[in-house]
Order: C-alpha cells, then sequence, then structure tokens
C-alpha cells in the first residue's frame, strides 16, 4: 500500500514538472501578444493588427502592425523586443539634440523598457549620429551586457530623431546564458585563424570581440567576432566580418567586405 | 458574322496582352560579387510589384550602363571603390575590372570604365536607384559622388552607403529591403527597417548597413509600379 502511494505520488511530481515545462516553453498565443503590444505602446486607442509570425534564431516573434510601426513580441515570454515608430522619423534633418541630451533621453527609455537595464552590466557598444542624407540623421545608441569580458545576448538599441528626441526605434533582447563563457580558443589563435581566410591579405587593423551568438536557432554559441581591415588589391577594400566558434575553432562565418 | 466579331476581338486583345506586359517598367539587378542570390530575389520581389524585372551574376559595366538608360528601377549589389580612408566611393565594381564610376579627375581604376556624368538626359526616367556596396554614398575626390551625379542625370531616389558593407549583412539588408518595399513601406522606412532585420541576425550588430544614405523622394513608395518623374 504504502509503495502504491510513493509511486503515485511520484508520477504526480513527474507530471506536473512536465506540464510546467511544457508551458514555459508553449507560445502564448496571438491575443496574449496582442494585449502585450498595446500595453508597450501605452495608447489603447492604437489598432494593433496582426501580421505575420518570424521564426530567427534568436527566437519566435509575433509581428504587429500598429499604423506607425510594428511591435515584435516574443512568442514565447510575450516581452516586446523590437517596435519602430515611422511618424518619429519625421522632420529629422535638423540636429537640436545634443549628444548628452539624446544618450540621456535614449537611456531613460532603455531604462523604462528594459526590464533589469539598470541592474545589468550594459555597456554602451557605440553612440553616433548617423546621417541618411535627404533622409535625415538619427542618434543610435547600443549596450550590450558584458560578462567576464565577454558581450552576451542581452542587448538595447535606442535610435532616436535628434531634432525632436521621439523614439525612432527600439530593440531589447534579454536571454539566460546557456553555453560556457570561457574560449578554448585564444584571440591571438582566433586572429589567426581569421587572417586565414583572406588569402594573401596585408592586415591594416584588427578588432576580436568575444561574444555569445545564436549561430543555430534557439542555440547559442561563444564564438570570436572578427573583423579585419587589409590594404586594397585592385581598388577593393580587403577583409571583412569572420565568426570562429571559440570554443572549437570551427569558422562559422566568412563575409568579405564589399 | 457575330461570330467573325467576337473572334477579331479576341484576336485584338491576344495581340495587345504582349504590348501591355512589355509596358511594365523595367528592372535591373546585378550581383557582382559573391552576393548571389540577392538579385534574383530583389527580381522576384519587383515582379510582385508588377515591374518587367530581370536579374544577373557577374555582368559587364558596360551592360549595366547600357541598360542604366532604360531602367525604373536599377539595383547593384557588389564591391565598391577604394584607394585609400581619403579617397573612398564614387565607383561600383562588374566584372572583367570593369566599373561605372560617378565622375574622374584623372584617376581610372581598373580597364573599362563608364561614366555617370557622361549621360545626358538617358536616366532620367530612372525612379530608384540602389548601389549596395561600400562607401557607395561617399564623395571621393578622385571619382566623384554616385548619389549626387545620379540625381543630377535625373533619378527620383538614389541610395547608397557610406561606410564599410560586408557580404552576408548585405545579403540580409537586401533581402529585407526588397521585401518591406514589397509590401508598400517607402524607402526611408524600408531601409532603416531593413537595419534592424540585420540587427537581430548573428553576429549581433549593423556592420555598417546603418550607415545608408537617401538623396532625393525618400518617402516614395514602389507601388504603382512606375517610371521616375522627369
Amino acid at each position: 500500500m504504502k509503495r502504491i502511494h510513493i509511486v503515485a505520488m511520484l508520477c504526480l511530481v513527474v507530471a506536473v514538472s512536465v506540464v510546467s515545462a511544457a508551458g514555459a516553453s508553449a507560445p502564448i498565443g496571438v491575443d496574449t501578444a496582442k494585449e502585450r503590444a498595446q500595453d508597450f505602446l501605452n495608447a489603447p486607442d492604437v489598432t494593433v493588427q496582426y501580421q505575420k509570425t518570424e521564426r530567427l534564431n534568436l527566437g519566435e516573434y509575433y509581428v504587429f502592425g500598429t499604423g506607425d510601426g510594428q511591435i515584435y513580441v516574443n512568442a514565447r515570454t510575450g516581452v516586446i523586443e523590437r517596435a519602430t515608430f515611422d511618424s518619429a522619423r519625421k522632420d529629422c534633418r535638423d540636429v537640436r539634440l545634443d549628444r548628452a541630451a539624446a544618450e540621456a533621453t535614449a537611456r531613460a527609455y532603455a531604462e523604462e523598457k528594459y526590464s533589469g537595464f539598470a541592474k545589468k552590466s550594459m555597456q554602451l557598444t557605440r553612440s553616433n549620429l548617423v546621417s541618411h542624407g535627404d533622409a535625415g540623421s538619427e542618434y543610435s545608441y547600443i549596450w550590450r551586457e558584458e560578462s567576464s569580458g565577454v558581450l552576451t545576448p542581452n542587448t538595447v538599441v535606442v535610435n532616436l530623431n535628434p531634432s525632436t528626441g521621439e523614439i525612432v526605434s527600439y530593440i531589447g533582447i534579454q536571454r539566460e546564458i546557456e553555453c560556457p563563457l570561457e574560449p578554448k580558443l585564444s584571440r591571438d589563435e582566433a586572429l589567426k585563424i581569421a587572417a586565414g581566410q583572406f588569402p594573401g591579405i596585408r592586415v591594416t587593423s584588427a578588432t576580436a570581440d568575444l561574444s555569445v551568438e545564436y549561430t543555430r536557432p534557439d542555440a547559442q554559441t561563444l564564438t570570436w567576432v572578427i573583423t579585419m581591415r587589409g590594404e586594397p588589391e585592385d581598388h577593393v577594400l580587403q577583409g571583412g566580418l569572420v565568426v570562429i566558434d571559440a570554443q572549437t575553432g570551427e569558422v562559422l562565418m566568412v563575409s568579405p567586405y564589399l | 458574322m457575330k461570330r467573325w466579331i467576337y473572334m477579331l476581338a479576341a484576336l485584338f486583345l491576344l495581340a495587345a496582352l504582349p504590348a501591355a506586359a512589355s509596358a511594365a517598367p523595367l528592372t535591373h539587378n546585378y550581383d557582382c560579387s559573391d552576393t548571389t542570390p540577392t538579385a534574383y530575389d530583389a527580381r522576384v520581389d519587383q515582379a510582385a510589384m508588377y515591374y518587367s524585372s530581370s536579374s544577373s551574376t557577374n555582368a559587364h559595366a558596360s551592360t549595366a550602363y547600357s541598360q542604366f538608360r532604360s531602367d525604373a528601377v536599377f539595383f547593384f549589389n557588389g564591391h565598391g571603390l577604394y584607394y585609400d580612408d581619403s579617397h573612398k566611393g564614387g565607383g561600383i565594381k562588374f566584372s572583367s575590372e570593369s566599373w561605372i564610376l560617378a565622375d574622374t579627375d584623372g584617376h581610372y581604376p581598373g580597364t573599362d570604365r563608364y561614366y555617370i556624368t557622361d549621360y545626358g538626359t538617358d536616366i532620367r526616367d530612372v525612379l530608384l536607384a540602389v548601389y549596395l556596396a561600400c562607401h557607395s554614398s561617399h564623395y571621393n575626390p578622385y571619382n566623384g559622388d554616385l548619389l549626387q551625379q545620379t540625381m543630377n542625370k535625373g533619378a527620383d531616389i538614389c541610395l547608397g552607403f557610406d561606410g564599410e558593407v560586408e557580404v552576408e549583412n548585405g545579403k540580409c539588408w537586401s533581402g529585407s529591403f526588397w521585401d518591406r518595399l514589397r509590401n508598400g513601406e517607402t524607402v526611408a522606412s524600408a531601409a532603416s527597417n531593413a537595419k534592424d532585420d540585420c540587427y537581430l541576425h548573428w553576429p549581433f550588430g549593423y556592420h555598417g548597413v546603418d550607415t545608408y544614405e537617401i538623396s532625393g523622394s525618400y518617402n516614395s513608395c514602389l507601388t504603382p509600379a512606375r517610371y521616375g518623374v522627369y
């Protein structure tokens, strides 16, 4: 009799864990995602319309049109990981905001929309005023979380109108780290492998970053992301981007400059 | 008698069909590095917008230069011109060391060269020219400014890149850009959203696709299919 009770309890525990595990990875459904999109916009009168489901290595997204851009909702977590606001691009030719004001605006938006932004070790990896010619300019701010010298997938991008300070686009990715952060391949070894991908290159400069990337669907890989520039050949810039598995040394991508 | 009238009407319609098809605005798309299949994919998106589109790989500059005259849309994906950091841009490279250049001050890359500045009113019907190449929107003191020259010759919209772009991110940007245009976005919106699409592909980052520059009517769409205004 006791044995039956124990077996029954074990079955119950297994069943509960299976159900909860399945629940954790199950898609949230379009209707719930739509509510999240509406909440994110903080504008109940805006019509949010489902457009498509998009699958990236990073995960699956429900994409909604808002009439003024798009909202990407993570189909598993319900978190808004991307938003664009077309009307914010209007009148972006004049630069009225100085860099300090623009960065403060971008940071405030990141803190509002990205859960735990202030608590993570987010490094500002880029802050630029980018010109798009007649289409105006935008301030672009990129943060990446750094852990033990490794750039994690946790990133925030805020692009804003330099005249009005309105947010043009937002990206906010938040993931648990699921791969080891200690590389077996050293930086020098990685640079040597990268140079080998461009036979005859006379290297003028190179950067190498340890970065956790989604090189396959839902799978993280610790990589060396290398940008290598060489002297031109036949009036064409040499080098490009090379991504190397930091554990195995396997070359995952070679992407020469155009 | 009635039967004859119906038959004549049917024959008339059949004869009119090819004429209607050939009246669709022309587009040419060129892959000139390891960039395939971006030209083909762009062609498919343009065809869906009712353009009469075609694509090729490793074309000679003379072909592209000549076909440019009849184009509503011109798309190039390949190498840009680079001498050094102070002299870059102003040219796109086709097969056999042939180039289309904005202009020259006496510097002549490659073996065959064709100049935008030599066009008269030939490309005034162009609606959109896209130069997906390193430094394609950058002014080069030796060979001029591709975007500005193309606009001077009457194109409505011209898009290039000020910075360095590499093959894989260029493919990503191109695929997304043409797809978004097909879905009715403006050129400015498609270019901007395409760059954010690329950020989410590995490795994280813009890797140069955020340096796009647009000259002209950036808020236009490619639909309905048409030639540029002159």
